[in-house]
């Protein structure tokens, strides 16, 4: 089971009435239990192509199936692949607007014409899974709460559809950083505990390179790169090219690498960095 | 009257060696309701001097109180207690609140709420036409500005068709287009990509370095508060450190206490002291840790 | 879907019309409305008609696009014809029960619809040769050479409402598609249902644009903004030759309209 997108073309028109491209010859199969991160520039076509895992725009040419559902054929269950595929715009909690945290985050189960016991334990469990905690949380407004707790209520209002796929756009946009940890926290756990399928688009190498095992980066509509974190970032001069930055650890490595250190490149956060200079420092003493 | 105001773009005030103080804030407090109808302290109290041509970046999370700072350093808000001087006029002087505010710019975080009209050159001549300048060096002050930012050949877009990166370049053109001596930047880059944000900060260091203006730029991401001569981090509603950026980033412990990001070359030389390993103090780039570790 | 919408679209242009100030434009066009409501015979049907025609020549807007504006209008001009040819007292034509069609009704429904779209042509004609700034400098120009107190107000209120109307399209496109992949429907079920579905849309549409509104006056008075008063313009009117010359010909035109309708 899998969202696969084939030869998948996304063509519209702008205001200039110029014709732009917004996807090209797109081909990915996101599988079951993966953890990828979608790297891009803003109008690298990242959020075009994820409104086309679930649905909400229909590609020009190509085709998109969500575990064997072709979303183009007529009478396709649509409502079936949103619920399957989950989707976190960015910025979500500009999309609450229910008096409470409860009827916000049962609005999506409410749409799935679920009976009110179901609702209740949606909503619950959803909350738990973004550490709300359901009685103190349960009947407050969610326009009095941070911008961080607001987020949260927003993705628990996603996660409440029981998505098996779960795609975030920018989840961390315009929150500080214990707020952006939180929400990485989250989201890394609801990938290895409830086994959620999870797509993570950024434009932070930095945030992104230390979670997630597949990297898919594009750049002007097109996947450039489709690897592991590690195949992807041998490309690093051409990822600096086009303004992607790498990890900082990792460019250390590369420039010591440069110097004739024996380091390895492939490695992403500061414990890794840590050992591998030791590792080599001390290497160097007893030599 | 009008000429002496902005007749000497670039002037610097010195008064013998000491450089002049331009934001005095003392023992500043603010007080605000909860919308659960407490009241809070969102400044407790702070004292910060800043220079003429300095760069000083204030970090902090959210609701650490340094949006208000700043709100306060154009008399946006008042002080409840305290007093806040810009220039050696106190913000609460009420004749003299346009004074203020044309010599204090400020830009905000919504890079799509603070353009007002429809094209850019109209959005740049906004602020000179509140200050009643005539039109022929309201052009002058747009093309000026305009050129300043980089976006010349943007004067008759539209706004929205602009990327985020350069609608904040609009706002800070149409800013010193008030010709400020203190450009307040209350998080700028918070909602722009990496390149918008290299934008942003490639700009306001060289209205810095090239026109002398002091900035105050308030931000969360480190990697910018690096530029600052001095940087200032705030933690409920309190100044919890001051210094330069070497300084204040080599205290790893506290700002990860504080739960704020510390560079990630700072940290790595921490460890590997830490491990036994001898490193110069005051790491923070790549190049740096190549060369303490390449001698 | 909602990026069709075209709220005073400008088509750029260098014809005499586009170059007119943007004042001369407004009082000309009263001048013509005035000039096209004196009008009520074959003859003053037929001589407006023709300057009408020689607008949109001097314009160079093509006509396809104008006839595109007048598209939405239909049914309110099949409604005018239909009133007044039914209701007219006068010779009748045909009869059919309570149904009668007068000579003198058939005769008032044309004249009336054909004013209708003239008026809408004209007006729609301003907009698209004018930029909207220009559009709202002359109106806060007019205004105040008419001593209206809010003169002022009303033209920032037009302004940042034309900066905005793109941003807020933007937004109502996003939290629809965000609802929807929350499985909200916008497009099916009774009338009811789906002024319901609406909510979702409305609310957080209304709650960001009170924020956009809170932000954007902070910003606007920490640029020094304290209303009218001692405030300049960039860009300042200019009248010259051209203006004085459409003054002169929409005062004949004028002129011309009343001569028809009441003779000498």
């Amino acid at each position: 089971m899998s969202i696969k997108l084939e030869n998948v073309f996304y063509t519209y028109q702008s205001n200039v009435n110029t014709e732009v491209h917004a996807l090209k010859n797109i081909t990915l199969e996101i599988k079951d239990g993966d953890f990828i991160g979608l790297i891009g520039h803003t109008g690298s076509g990242k959020s075009t192509l994820v409104q086309h895992l679930n649905g909400l725009l229909r590609p020009t040419t190509g085709k998109v199936t969500v575990d064997g559902i072709n979303i183009l054929e007529k009478g396709a269950k649509i409502k079936a692949v949103r619920q399957k595929v989950g989707l976190v715009f960015q910025y979500p909690e500009h999309q609450i607007f229910e008096e409470s945290v409860y009827a916000d985050i049962a609005f999506g189960p409410k749409n799935l014409g679920l009976p009110h016991e179901k609702i209740a334990k949606r909503v619950k469990k959803a909350m738990q899974m973004v550490h709300l905690d359901y009685e103190t949380y349960k009947e407050a407004s969610p326009f009095v709460l941070s911008g961080g707790e607001k987020r949260r209520v927003a993705i628990a209002g996603v996660l409440a559809m029981e998505p098996k796929y779960l795609i975030l756009d920018e989840p961390t946009a315009g929150l500080d950083p214990r707020g952006r940890d939180e929400i990485l926290d989250q989201i890394v756990e609801l990938h290895r505990q409830e086994e959620l399928t999870v797509v993570l688009v950024s434009h932070s190498m930095d945030d992104v390179a230390r979670l997630v095992n597949k990297l898919v980066v594009m750049h002007k509509g097109e996947i450039i790169y489709n690897d592991k974190i590690k195949e992807v970032f041998k490309h690093y001069d051409n990822l600096q090219k086009i303004g992607l930055d790498i990890p900082t650890v990792t460019k250390l490595m590369i420039e010591l690498q440069n110097k004739g250190w024996p380091v390895r490149s492939d490695i992403f956060t500061i414990d890794e960095a840590q050992a591998e200079l030791l590792k080599v420092i001390r290497g160097k003493k007893n030599a | 009257m009008l000429e002496a105001k902005f007749g000497f773009p670039g002037f610097c005030f010195r008064a013998g060696s000491e450089w002049l103080k331009v934001i005095e804030v003392k023992d500043l407090v603010h007080q605000y309701k909860t919308p659960q109808g407490e009241a809070k302290k969102a400044l407790q109290g702070i004292s910060l001097t800043i220079k003429e041509g300095e760069f000083v970046a204030v970090i902090g999370h959210n609701g650490s109180g340094k949006s208000t700072l700043a709100k306060h350093l154009n008399a946006l808000l008042l002080p409840h207690q305290g007093k806040v001087v810009i220039n050696g006029i106190d913000t609460s002087t009420q004749e003299r609140l346009w004074d203020i505010r044309q010599q204090v710019g400020m830009v905000f975080q919504n890079p799509d709420n603070q353009l007002i009209a429809t094209t850019v050159e109209e959005d740049v001549a906004f602020g000179p036409e509140n200050l009643g300048i005539p039109p022929v060096k309201i052009r002058q002050l747009v093309d000026e500005s305009l050129e300043c930012v980089g976006l010349d050949e943007f004067k008759a877009r539209a706004p929205h068709l602009l990327s985020g990166g350069q609608k904040q370049r609009v706002a800070i053109a149409g800013v010193i287009a008030m010709k400020p001596r203190i450009l307040v930047l209350d998080e700028p880059t918070a909602m722009l990509d990496p390149i918008g944000r290299k934008e942003v900060m490639d700009t306001v260091i060289g209205l810095n370095k090239e026109e002398g203006l002091t900035i105050v730029h308030i931000t969360h991401f480190m990697e910018e508060a690096v530029f600052a001569d001095r940087v200032v981090v705030m933690e409920e509603g309190n100044i919890v450190m001051e210094g330069e950026p070497r300084q204040v980033f080599s205290q790893v412990d506290i700002l990860r206490k504080l739960r704020l990001d510390v560079p990630p070359m700072t940290e790595l030389r921490e460890r590997l002291v830490q491990s036994g390993i001898k490193l110069p103090p005051g790491i923070l780039n790549v190049e740096e840790m190549v060369m303490a570790l390449c001698p | 879907m909602l990026k069709d919408i075209t709220i005073g679209q400008y088509i750029q242009g260098n014809s005499p019309v586009h170059k007119l100030d943007p004042r001369t434009k407004i009082i000309t066009l009263v001048l013509y409305m005035t000039g096209l409501f004196m009008v009520n015979n074959i003859i003053g049907y037929i001589f407006v008609t023709f300057f009408t025609a020689g607008i949109i020549l001097l314009s160079e807007i093509k006509i396809k696009l104008i006839l595109k504006g007048l598209k939405p209008l239909w049914i309110i001009l099949l409604f005018t014809l239909a009133l007044h040819t039914f209701m007219t007292e006068g010779d009748i034509i045909w009869q059919w029960s309570v149904f009668k069609i007068t000579y003198q009704g058939l005769r008032q429904g044309i004249f009336m619809v054909l004013r209708l779209i003239y008026l809408v042509t004209i007006t729609s004609l301003l907009t698209l040769t004018t930029t909207p700034i220009a559009l709202t400098d002359g109106i806060e120009s007019v205004l105040k050479a008419l001593f209206v107190p809010v003169a002022h107000e009303l033209a920032m209120m037009m302004t940042i409402a034309l900066r905005f109307i793109p941003t807020l399209i933007e937004e109502t496109e996003k939290i629809m598609k965000a609802q929807m992949a929350r499985g909200a429907d916008f497009e099916s079920g009774s009338i009811i249902a789906r002024a319901k579905s609406l909510i979702p849309l409305l609310v957080p549409l209304f709650l960001s644009s009170f924020r956009r509104a809170d932000e954007l006056a902070m910003a606007m008075e920490a640029r020094c903004y304290r209303g009218g008063e001692n405030r300049t313009r960039m860009k300042q009117l200019v009248m010259d030759k051209r203006d004085g010359i459409a003054f002169v010909i929409c005062t004949i035109f004028l002129g011309i309209s009343i001569f028809t309708r009441f003779g000498l």
